[in-house]
């Protein structure tokens, strides 16, 4: 549905294989412009290997990727002048000074804006002054995120750029975002601080063992996802598991809890109200909860093998 | 302030002192290195048994060898690479012709294995996850100093049992081995210190480097005729007055331990003091916005590398004007040599023994360059793997481009230090023989002339850098030590001059004993810019930072 606004980043079915292991078995990945597009996978799950494919520092084996309208890896040169990359864990040349590596990254860009430099230098409390091997991890991350919203690049690429970040840097890090936002800026944003994705993402693709398992607005992910209903009733429990799309129901006296698909949400109300409801809660699902359910490997899931699936379906037909 | 105390486990707890967890340690250490440290010390071992296997066959009899022994005496340049043979038997020339590179070998592999697991481990941050178990403060310093020590001691032994099973006497064997292994262990605990002092591994391998190659040079000078009781202030000395098969005054090695001792309680003694990450040696704040010139690739690695290129030149400056200070004295022993006139007589040139022999010294030393064009070239994959490319190469980079740099600044700098070492002995040989300056354009072009063999080496670590770039360090410095053990064949298993031909070094032009030829200059330039051209060609096409 992207694909007619001209993505900024387009990749179709990249695979990426180091030896036996496939990094990438297939990834899907769309980033219209302007947008913020966090980009969500457990550990090991091919996040990085495909930014470095759009970096043109891998090539991959099969599959299309296109950025900013060229080829990663053939137009590379030309493209980094319009994109900054941040990368999750950053390491500085050892006898450079922070202030030293800034610059010669914004230089090697084609210039960066002195005046924001500095306002950047300060709103991250980073003393400049210091060489690269005496810089915190935190501190080591500031350089870089200096370097890249000190540019002026149409696109950001930041892999987990906030590992190391004490909270107050952290919203300091967000505001940043917003503001590369409402300059019209693309954001790719690889990050596992779900609060963060929360904040400030527009839409989020989330990727398992190389492949694309879910993509969408995080309200367009939540519709796909169940809602815990508690009810106390004044008459004796409906038979609610016979029910299409009411799951794990579970009876405590008077009290039904289940989860209950989007669409089935109706129905169950339907019946719940029939027995005569004494008390309701409804709680959407957390972010967490829809995290958690792609993060984990159906194979550890135990009772939740056939709602693996179901995402899997999903995740296909919204294609 | 008033709240108790966090109850300690007691009883069962074990001793824990600064030395606590040394053996895993040490277990750790092996277990990284268990190829590395098998290889470089079990083959300078071999080859110190070759060298004696072969003996017997070069110098047969008594009369040969003793031949051997006055030329020697007589001829500068193998006084001041190896120093005086004691004594006409097989076993005292066999203790003397691999000494020189034995010790060297032995002392650098310690100084490669104490840096890497101190400082190397404190500067990549793994000993700060080491730092926070039950280990104590000094016991990844003691970790690395045993098995250094352990290894240099087995090799010694190694080297002692293999001569005795080559039919030597046996007390003289392992006088032999374990001489070269003393100044192993010397370095060893130099290393140990230097690896305290500065907060970067390379600059901890640089400063220990330079002392063993001053110390060496000061065995040579002493050898040359500046006087006994210089070679007694250094490692290689004592090595050398041990007198193998001659003697066996085991009692030379005497300020080895002592040595050892001093260097092991300065090491431990700034251990104990300093931080962890840093050095002793200062760090200052570097400036807030970059230099004007600081944008582009070569800028950047011109930047990385400037503090090493300068260290090389000064020290071959050095080198070159302590050799050409000392030739004016020696011109007369020079008139005699044997090896000289035969290269003499094989460059057909009616040259001056004295460029004979800078020819020769010239000749080898290149080979020593050589190893700072590798380690410069090797930058590249250093970048690769620490990272830092992948940041530098989000921006408008080409690899191509990023890559040029670095090789641009290895030739540059190589050049740099050729040019150091023909002046510096050009001007102090000029100076004592009261020529002035008139020896500078010769000895400069005798020792630049060598660029194009240097950088044809530094072209198979570039090529190898782009193919494989896991072998390229070890690929390169095989070729070089090739070249080095070629000679060597030449030498004592009477192999014909011609296999030299496969040597980059033996295709230069001997300045300033032989006329300049552009042929084999020009073809080693082409050998050169081919791999390197080879070597782009295959980075441009592989995968970054895997």
């Amino acid at each position: 549905m992207f694909a007619v606004m001209s993505n900024v980043i387009s990749v179709t079915g990249l695979v990426k294989s180091y030896g036996r292991t496939r990094a990438l078995d297939g990834l899907d990945l769309a980033v219209a412009p302007g947008e913020v597009h966090g980009f969500l996978g457990p550990n090991g799950a091919g996040k990085s290997t495909a930014i470095r494919i759009l970096l043109g520092l891998l090539r991959s084996d099969s599959g299309t990727a296109t950025l900013l309208g060229g080829d990663p890896w053939r137009d590379a040169t030309a493209l980094h002048r319009r994109l900054a990359y941040v990368p999750g864990d950053v390491t500085l040349w050892p006898d450079l000074s922070g202030g030293e590596a800034i610059d010669l990254i914004g230089r090697m860009r084609g210039g960066l804006d002195h005046a924001r430099r500095d306002e950047l230098l300060e709103r991250f409390d980073l003393d400049p002054r210091k060489k690269g091997g005496a810089y915190s991890k935190g501190n080591r991350q500031k350089v870089a995120l200096v370097a890249a919203f000190a540019s002026d690049a149409e696109l950001l690429i930041l892999d987990e750029p906030t590992s190391g970040l004490d909270p107050l840097m952290e919203a300091v890090f967000q505001d940043c975002v917003r503001r590369e936002r409402r300059r019209g800026r693309t954001v790719l944003l690889s990050s596992h601080i779900l609060g963060e994705v929360e904040a400030l993402c527009d839409r989020v693709s989330i990727i398992r063992r190389g492949r694309r398992v879910e993509t969408g607005t995080l309200a367009d992910l939540r519709h796909l996802t169940r809602t815990a209903v508690t009810a106390e009733l004044a008459g004796p429990a409906p038979a609610l598991a016979d029910l299409a799309g009411v799951h794990d129901v579970r009876v405590e006296g008077d009290r039904v809890h289940c989860r209950v698909d989007a669409h089935a949400l109706d129905g169950l109300l339907r019946t719940l109200a029939d027995a005569g409801v004494r008390a309701l809660t409804s709680r959407p699902p957390t972010l967490e909860e829809l995290f958690l359910r792609h993060y984990q490997d159906e194979h550890e899931q135990g009772n939740g093998h056939g709602r693996a699936q179901h995402a899997e379906r999903d995740s296909e037909t919204g294609r | 302030m008033s709240a108790p105390a966090p109850t300690a486990r007691t009883g069962s707890a074990p001793r824990t002192g600064s030395a606590t967890g040394t053996a895993a340690l040490a277990r750790l250490v092996l277990r990284r290195d268990r190829l590395r440290v098998p290889l470089w010390y079990g083959l300078t071992a071999l080859f110190v048994v070759g060298v004696a296997a072969a003996v017997p066959g070069a110098y047969p009899t008594e009369a040969a060898r003793h031949a051997l022994v006055a030329a020697t005496a007589q001829d500068p340049t193998q006084l001041f690479a190896i120093g005086p043979v004691h004594g006409s038997s097989v076993g005292a020339v066999a203790a003397w012709r691999p000494r020189g590179q034995a010790a060297l070998l032995l002392s650098f592999a310690g100084i490669l294995l104490v840096v890497r697991h101190t400082r190397a481990e404190e500067a990549s941050g793994r000993r700060e996850l080491l730092g926070a178990t039950a280990i104590g403060r000094q016991a990844p310093l003691a970790a690395a100093l045993a098995v250094a020590f352990a290894a240099t001691l087995l090799a010694g032994l190694a080297m002692g049992a293999g001569l005795t099973a080559l039919g030597l006497p046996a007390a003289g064997s392992f006088a032999t081995g374990l001489s070269f292994a003393a100044s192993g262990c010397v370095f060893a605990g130099v290393a140990a210190v230097a690896a305290q002092l500065t907060e970067s591994p390379r600059a901890a391998v640089g400063l220990s480097a330079a002392v063993m190659a001053a110390c060496y040079a000061v065995r040579g000078v002493a050898d040359l005729g500046a006087g006994e009781w210089l070679s007694w202030l250094t490692p290689f000395g004592w090595v050398q007055h041990v007198r193998p098969f001659a003697g066996d005054h085991w009692w030379a090695l005497l300020p080895a331990p002592a040595a050892c001792a001093v260097l092991l309680a300065a090491a431990y003694a700034i251990s104990a003091r300093r931080d962890l990450g840093r050095g002793v040696l200062p760090s200052r704040p570097g400036r807030a916005r970059a230099g004007a010139g600081l944008r582009t690739p070569a800028a950047l690695a011109w930047r990385q590398q400037r503090g090493t290129v300068f260290a090389w030149t000064a020290g071959l400056t050095l080198f070159g004007a302590g050799l050409g200070a000392a030739t004016p004295t020696i011109a007369a022993q020079l008139a005699q040599s044997p090896a000289l006139s035969d290269l003499l007589a094989r460059s057909g040139a009616s040259a001056r023994p004295v460029d004979g022999f800078f020819a020769f010294v010239v000749y080898l030393t290149a080979q020593v360059v050589t190893v700072f064009t590798v380690q410069s070239v090797l930058r590249l994959r250093g970048e690769e793997v620490s990272g830092r490319l992948e940041l530098l190469l989000s921006g408008p980079v080409g690899r191509l481009r990023w890559a040029l740099g670095h090789l641009l600044v290895a030739a540059a700098g190589s050049a740099l230090v050729l040019a150091g070492l023909g002046a510096g002995a050009g001007l102090a040989f000029g100076l004592a023989a009261q020529a002035g300056a008139a020896e500078v354009p010769a000895l400069l072009a005798a020792a630049l002339v060598r660029l194009p063999s240097v950088l044809a080496v530094g072209g198979v670590a570039a090529l190898l850098y782009g193919v494989r770039p896991r072998w390229a360090a070890a690929g390169a410095y095989t070729v070089l030590a090739a070249c080095l053990l070629l000679e060597l064949a030449v030498d004592l298993l009477g192999a014909p001059h011609a296999v030299l031909v496969v040597s980059p070094f033996a295709w230069t032009p001997a300045l300033p004993a032989a006329p300049f030829e552009a042929g084999p200059v020009a073809a080693l330039g082409a050998v050169a810019a081919g791999l390197t051209g080879a070597g782009l060609a295959a980075l441009a096409r592989r995968d970054l930072g895997v």
